[in-house]
């Protein structure tokens, strides 16, 4: 009797954990998007504050004026969608349209790498970020071939001038 | 990063603001394969359940594109270059666990 109830307690175990691990995924991982992008947002209003303006630009060549030093700059970072995301986002796919969650997950991770892009300038000294380029791919993992882990990277890249 | 160790003026704009280009010594390019160790890429993994940011990856991809752009410098200075203008990056996953990072450029001779 004791093994047959120890068997029925791991069947429900094996049936109910993976459900709750989803769930506690989507949860702790909204708090951990949400509180990304309130950072963000901050930091993005810094540079704004302290610049006047964005200082990227994708075009070749801004302001006429003397320019003293230029360099590259570049940022990366990331970033995957939480268990939660994956789960509904493949249950969207069967039907088509759009993959809000997928969305989310890319917008927050290229702003952020915008962001990071920016604060590298700042910290290189650099006064503007022209012909920014940004790119997209993606990673796999290493113990399976099967595409069990979703991530990918976002990267910034571009060329910082210094006026003199 | 301004400067590399080298000298080397690095930019992804066709011209050097400022400076002439007086000669153009052909495209120059330098790659990396790197993989991150099984225990990292299994932390990964854990992270991913409940998603955001994977530190260890964004870590190894960008050690992995500084090299590749080191590369790519060198090759320019073994050419005689003082820049490299023009240089765009390409990203690969080659095999499971492992990319390939590749920078390349037009090597240049700035007057």
């Amino acid at each position: 009797m004791a093994i047959e109830e120890l068997m029925s307690i791991i069947g429900v175990v094996l049936f109910i954990g993976p459900i709750l691990v989803i769930i506690i995924a989507g949860i702790i991982g909204g708090k951990i998007m949400k509180l990304m992008q309130k950072k963000l947002t901050e930091r993005e209003q810094e540079i704004i504050q302290k610049y006047g303006k964005d200082t990227l630009s994708n075009l070749s060549m801004t302001a006429k004026r003397e320019v003293s030093e230029t360099g590259i700059v570049m940022a990366s970072l990331v970033v995957g969608p939480n268990y939660w995301q994956q789960f509904v986002s493949k249950i969207q796919s069967l039907f088509g349209g759009t993959l809000n969650y997928y969305d989310q997950v890319i917008a927050l991770g290229r702003n952020e790498a915008m962001q990071r892009l920016r604060e590298a300038a700042d910290t290189a000294g650099w006064d503007e970020v022209v012909n920014v380029r940004l790119e997209t791919s993606k990673l796999t993992p290493m113990v399976s071939n099967k595409e069990s882990r979703k991530a990918m990277e976002l990267f910034a890249y571009g060329t910082g001038i210094r006026y003199s | 990063m301004a400067m590399n160790a080298s000298g080397i003026i690095v930019v992804n704009t066709e011209t050097v603001p400022g400076k002439t280009i007086t000669e153009t010594l052909g495209v120059v390019t330098g790659s990396t394969v790197r993989a991150k160790n099984v225990f990292k890429d299994i932390g990964a993994g854990l992270k991913n359940v409940v998603g955001g940011e994977l530190k260890a990856y964004t870590e190894l991809l960008g050690e992995s594109r500084d090299e590749a752009l080191q590369r790519m410098v060198a090759e320019a200075q073994a050419r005689g270059g003082n820049a490299v203008v023009n240089v765009r990056f390409a990203t690969s996953a080659v095999t499971a666990g492992a990319a390939e990072l590749f920078a390349y450029g037009t090597a240049v001779k700035l007057e």
